[in-house]
């Protein structure tokens, strides 16, 4: 730590006017404004589902026709999936903390990281102004020929939207990728990193090799639209399975990048509350490689029901039971961590115990939707539903909460209101439970997914869904809230409040302008916790 | 809406749906076998490591051993649910010789129904108990997927392609159908019922057809649509006497029947003097099915 130096103004203090943050190219800034960007559609995604919720309290279409369902639930994929999950960690936590971490000043391309803002707004706006218009009703699978051919809705704004924010993805998997090839501080070496690195190291590649993927299939689909141009159609001479391929191709990998950011937070948060170095960090960490490639593998099981092969069917099931395992072990790692650990249950750690168990009820259920037979029966239920939503909410988005309260304080240098934290956590965990377990059983039963009205039998397990929303909502709106508070009102952090290990600790909360004073060096392994002084 | 599931729940008519249900169990039971192992591992381990309880050790790191057992462990798990999955996919996916033929066309939002007899049924379909059934689908616009939960099984509808599900009911009763792939504004309304009858009233049901059996419908269109000059038999004829080339040799699937209709340079094999003219966009989908049906008639031994 440099005493004596100039005292360096923090990035947040530096030049506080609106040009100042929307010009920057600081990679905390960056971060932030990425941060405000993706409030504002959580809160949208979020009214879309409260609204279909709503509805489907009860068997009756009583709320809101069946027209206006359709686009909500589409609305509510389309912009949970890539106006949310996808950039949510990388874009956000990754942003900010990938250079402290390393060590580094920046980003490789400070440019091409205010670039992805701009272009993820400007295809966030366009999918907005589709909703705005009067919505899109194809599902966020945008499945061929409804959409090329038969909806009646704004398919092509939508798809615009969504093709263009995939830049912003490429543009910062590019940065990402760069940074930890070449900005690695000396003395870290790649088994140095810390595992959020490796998480993002294997999102990003994912970023890179399956995002070009979906802007051709998207194109394709709207040439069709606009110039019937024969490629999934088959009255035009196309075949609508070839588009499920394609955007399976994506879409499968996408649910690692949504995923693998999540679990990069967890082995952060879970071994500085356990005061352990991770439980196999290598194992951890080649797993994660192992997720981003094998995830290429196994985009059939979307299709089992199709008019896909019986042996493609089979590669696929045996593929996708394959990819399950590495993760499995990331589990049981994970536990092992907190093996002869001192255990602190602080806000960041209680959403990342949640993660566990919810990600494991999310991956095992992923393993009996690899089974054939039952994949057959549940494919396009609520079976299907609650599976994704485990691994997407109760997964992605409490790591994500867990992460945004550990790093708040470095963020903003202030502390939140810890009780309030952990009654907000509970909350979420408790919602969510209520929320998406009876979505297994309507699955079961046979309820198939986006159905406005629906018969009798699944009445209870969909009443019973709907009211856990009311739990949920207070785990989502209470971190609002009191994170907003805090910035004024948040007792001063200090550098590191939580006595974690990690390069991002060192420097000033929040961090001055140009992260470190001098570049640091690494001496040790990641994760290096001493035993209990007491 | 009611009326559909009087006794409501999920009810079970195939024996396949009891091994699905069999499989489930075992899935579900690893499931929570996991789940709870999981949750109670990490609520013991945050009480007796709690901080402060003097229990701490930063040392321990990894364990190549444990490491190895929670790999191998899983991989196991997962490749025999694989093969018990796989065996009975296999057999869910290879259709007996001897089903019956029911046709199935999926139009925005409802289920057109064709039995061979000439029998027609909208949102209904009825099947003999205990015969196996195969029905030949067919969607006249967007994707659709017929959906039976008391059978465990669904298969999706393709225009322009047959797709093909088998099944045999084992109990009489109504059980729900539904179309499980989203297709637009009255998805949720695409459904109806499956009725299970006994074999002789389902014999009796088809005698009552208001309509010409499907293959004399389909025999009609042969001769319409000149499929007989060049497939009729006739000497200066340019190309395959199909009756007699299929009664040797079977005929193919309804889907390759289908695909050498309209689009028969992709199936056509030999050299023939004339080629045959696509017909796609001149048969509508319920003279695809009979005429196919007329064609599958051709390769039954008689
Ligand atoms: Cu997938
Ligand atoms: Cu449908």
């Amino acid at each position: 730590m440099p005493h004596g130096a100039m005292p360096r103004p923090s990035y947040l203090a530096a030049d506080p006017s609106i040009w100042s943050w929307l010009t920057t190219t600081d990679h905390k800034r960056i971060g932030v404004l990425y941060l405000v960007a993706l409030v504002g559609f959580f809160l949208v995604g979020s009214i879309a589902a409260a609204l279909f919720r709503l509805e489907l309290a009860t068997p009756e279409a009583d709320v809101v026709s069946a027209d206006v369902y359709n686009r909500l639930f589409t609305a509510h994929g389309v912009v949970m999936v890539w106006f949310f999950l996808i950039p949510s960690i990388p874009a956000v936590l990754g942003n900010f903390l990938l250079p402290l971490m390393l060590g580094a000043d920046d980003l490789p391309f400070p440019r091409l990281n205010l670039a992805s803002w701009y272009v993820f707004v400007a295809g966030g706006l366009l999918s907005l102004g589709s909703i705005l218009f009067g919505g899109v009703d194809t599902g966020w699978t945008f499945y061929t020929p409804y959409s090329s051919t038969y909806s009646n809705s704004y398919v092509m704004l939508m798809a615009a939207g969504v093709f263009v924010a995939g830049f912003a993805s490429i543009f910062t998997g590019i940065n990402f990728l760069v940074a930890i090839h070449r900005l690695r501080a000396p003395g870290m070496g790649w088994f140095r990193m810390p595992l959020f690195a490796w998480s993002l190291y294997a999102t990003s590649l994912i970023n890179v090799l399956a995002t070009p993927v979906l802007a051709t299939t998207l194109v394709l689909m709207v040439l069709e639209r606009l110039f019937s141009v024969g490629v999934f159609d088959p009255d035009l001479g196309g075949d609508p399975v070839l588009f499920q391929h394609l955007f399976w191709f994506y879409s499968h990998p996408a649910v690692y990048i949504m995923i693998l950011p999540g679990m990069g937070v967890v082995s952060e948060v879970l071994s500085c509350f356990a005061r352990k170095r991770v439980f196999g960090y290598t194992f951890i960490a080649f797993s994660s490689l192992a997720i981003a490639l094998l995830g290429f593998l196994v985009w059939g099981h979307h299709m089992f029901t199709t008019s896909q092969s019986v042996v493609g069917s089979l590669v696929f099931s045996l593929l996708s039971l394959l990819v399950a395992v590495p993760s499995a072990v990331k589990v049981f790692n994970w536990t092992a961590t907190l093996w002869r650990g001192s255990i602190a249950l602080d806000t960041p750690m209680l959403y990342v115990l949640g993660f566990l168990v919810l990600f494991t009820v999310g991956g095992l259920t992923g393993v009996m939707l690899s089974v054939l037979p039952i994949d057959v029966h549940v494919h396009d239920t609520y079976f299907v539903v609650a599976h994704f939503h485990f691994i997407m909410v109760g997964g992605m988005v409490l790591a994500c909460l867990g992460g945004l309260h550990f790093w708040w304080p470095k963020i903003t240098g202030r502390m939140y209101p810890e009780r309030l934290g952990r009654i907000a956590a509970v909350a979420g965990l408790v919602g969510f439970v209520i929320t998406f377990t009876p979505q297994f059983v309507a699955g079961y039963m046979g309820m198939p997914r986006r159905y406005h009205e629906y018969p009798d039998e699944f009445a209870l397990p969909q009443a019973v869904s709907s009211a856990g929303v009311v739990v949920l909502a207070i785990g989502y709106v209470l971190p609002f809230g009191y994170l907003l508070w805090s910035l004024p009102h948040g007792r001063p952090a200090g550098a590191n409040p939580w006595c974690a290990t990690g390069l991002e600790w060192t420097t000033p909360s929040p961090p001055p302008a140009d992260n470190f004073a001098t570049t640091p060096h690494v001496t040790e392994e990641a994760y290096a916790y001493r035993a209990d002084e007491d | 809406m009611t009326a559909l599931f009087q006794d409501g729940g999920l009810r079970t008519a195939s024996r396949m749906a009891r091994e699905v249900d069999d499989l489930t169990l075992l899935g579900l039971g690893i499931t929570l076998l996991f789940g709870i192992g999981i949750l109670v591992a990490l609520v013991a381990f945050c009480i007796r490591y709690r901080r402060g309880a003097g229990r701490h050790d930063p040392t321990i790191t990894r364990g190549r051993r444990l490491e190895l057992l929670w790999l191998t462990g899983p991989l196991l798990i997962n490749l025999v649910l694989f093969w018990l999955g796989a065996g009975l996919f296999t057999r869910a996916a290879s259709v007996p010789a001897d089903a019956l033929p029911i046709y199935v066309i999926g139009r925005q939002w409802m289920w057109e129904i064709q039995h061979p007899s000439g029998r027609a049924e909208l949102n209904h379909l009825t099947v003999p108990r205990g015969r196996n059934v195969v029905l030949q689908m067919i969607s006249e616009d967007v994707i659709h997927s017929f959906y039976v939960p008391a059978l465990r099984t669904k298969r999706d509808l393709y225009p322009g392609r047959f797709t093909s599900l088998w099944f045999a009911a084992d109990r009489v009763g109504e059980y729900p159908l539904l179309c499980a792939e989203y297709c637009g504004t009255q998805h949720a309304g695409m459904i109806g019922t499956v009725r299970v009858v006994e074999p002789e009233e389902y014999e009796r049901w088809c005698a009552g057809a208001e309509r010409a059996p499907l293959a004399e419908r389909g025999a009609e269109l042969f001769e319409e649509h000149g499929c007989a000059a060049c497939h009729g038999g006739a000497d200066d004829a340019s190309g395959p006497h199909l009756r007699r080339r299929f009664a040797a040799t079977g005929s193919p699937s309804p889907q390759r029947l289908l695909r050498s209709i309209l689009d028969p340079a992709a199936e056509i094999r030999g050299s023939w003097p004339v080629g045959m003219p696509s017909y796609r966009g001149v048969l509508d989908e319920p003279e695809m099915v009979a005429l196919v049906h007329l064609l599958r008639t051709f390769g039954e031994a008689d």
